[in-house]
């Protein structure tokens, strides 16, 4: 197993070995098969547990086929988020109905307050369609992992806590292949922009696609 | 930051021309115009309301503090985006220096509404009253409604420090 993982890790560094990655991705990836052969890496949703805003097992495997922009935030967070989600609402008005291709997936890191039910209740505000993902510590903290999403909660005297948080929109293609980051000072044409690379399929590999 | 923060100022204030709302009490010399928040989701105790205070007067003054019938707690904070990374922390007051403004505005300075007791809804509104320091204390009325595009669409308005 150890061996296997520092292959892994090997891999997600762009080290130009092509054909050591053809040997063995069928090995490192026996868990999907199913792109394996293709010499990919594994979706970038792979092997991940969350609850959806209706108290389901979210089916991550539906995102593929689909340009998916996830972000990580908390409802209780009345600053920051409902920036990012007024920023998709006004890129949904300047590229028209295309935009609804794209997934959009919230992920609390909150999970002591976000219920489904909360989120839920939140999502349904919103200017855009988004749904809602939640789950145990442990699970969401596998998610935010993935995409090197950074999360802290702090104390905050007369209020519960707040939660800092990576505050990006994370792009990935509809084979899953993480393509893209949009970062909260972006101005409203790289929102576009890297919008309309995701919907094209035109993007630039995250390095952790390039094995 | 500040240059950043005010050409977002005056953006904001160049879009909302059309209602002017300009609040006074018994400070005719501290205006507080485009005071507004984002409504909230059924069961979300908290909110953050932004607002711009023009101090028309000849000495600096400095907001200390909000209150409201609509939350139990009051406070300032200011969000920073440093790496990527979002954080919000309280603040005392803010200083408005003489003839200055002090804009509050999403990813930035902004008022924290805390334990709000019924949801923010689009069209209503929601009274706070802003003290300052040399014993002013101004009513506005946080217009209830979704950001508009100045106020949120320019990646301009977060803190970097
Ligand atoms: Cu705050």
């Amino acid at each position: 197993m150890a061996i296997i993982k520092s292959v892994v890790n090997r891999l997600r560094h762009p080290v130009g070995a092509a054909g050591l990655a053809l040997a063995v991705t069928a090995m490192a990836y026996t868990g999907y098969a199913n792109i394996a052969g293709n010499a990919q890496a594994p979706s970038a949703f792979s092997g991940l547990t969350l609850t959806d805003d209706k108290g389901r097992d979210f089916d991550f495997a539906s995102l593929s086929g689909r340009p998916v922009a996830v972000f990580f935030g908390f409802t209780h967070c009345p600053d920051v988020c409902p920036m990012t989600l007024h920023r998709l609402g006004f890129l949904r008005q300047k590229i028209g109905p295309e935009f609804d291709r794209i997934k959009i997936v919230f992920v609390s890191l909150d999970p002591k307050r976000d219920t489904p039910e909360v989120l839920k209740n939140y999502m349904e505000g919103q200017p855009v369609r988004v749904t809602g993902l939640t789950g145990t510590e442990a699970d969401i903290a596998k998610m935010a992992k993935r995409f090197d999403v950074f999360h802290e909660v702090i104390r905050v005297p007369g209020q519960d806590y707040t939660v800092d948080h990576t505050a990006s929109i994370f792009l990935v293609d509809k084979k899953g292949r993480r393509s893209g980051e949009i970062t909260m000072d972006a101005d409203e044409s790289e929102y576009e922009k890297k919008l309309r690379q995701l919907l094209q399929g035109s993007t630039n590999l995250h390095p952790k696609n390039q094995i | 930051m500040f240059l950043k923060n005010a050409a977002i100022g005056l953006l904001l204030v160049g879009g909302v021309v059309s209602v002017p709302q300009i609040v006074r009490s018994d400070s005719a010399s501290l205006q507080v115009k485009d005071a507004w928040a984002n409504p909230t989701a059924s069961g979300q105790s908290v909110a953050a309301g932004y607002f711009v205070v023009h101090n028309r007067t000849n000495r600096a003054e400095v907001l200390r503090g909000a209150s409201s019938p609509a939350a139990q707690n009051l406070q300032f904070h200011t969000s920073s985006l440093v790496g990527g990374v979002a954080r919000m922390r309280k603040v005392e007051r803010f200083n408005i220096p003489a003839g200055g403004q002090l804009k509050l505005a999403p990813g930035g300075n902004h008022l924290m509404l805390i334990g709000v007791k019924q949801q923010f809804k689009v069209g209503e509104t929601v009274p706070v009253t802003l003290h300052f320091n040399s014993g002013a204390s101004v009513k506005v009325k946080l217009e209830i409604k979704n950001a508009d595009k100045s106020s949120s669409s320019n990646g301009g308005h977060h803190g970097h420090h």
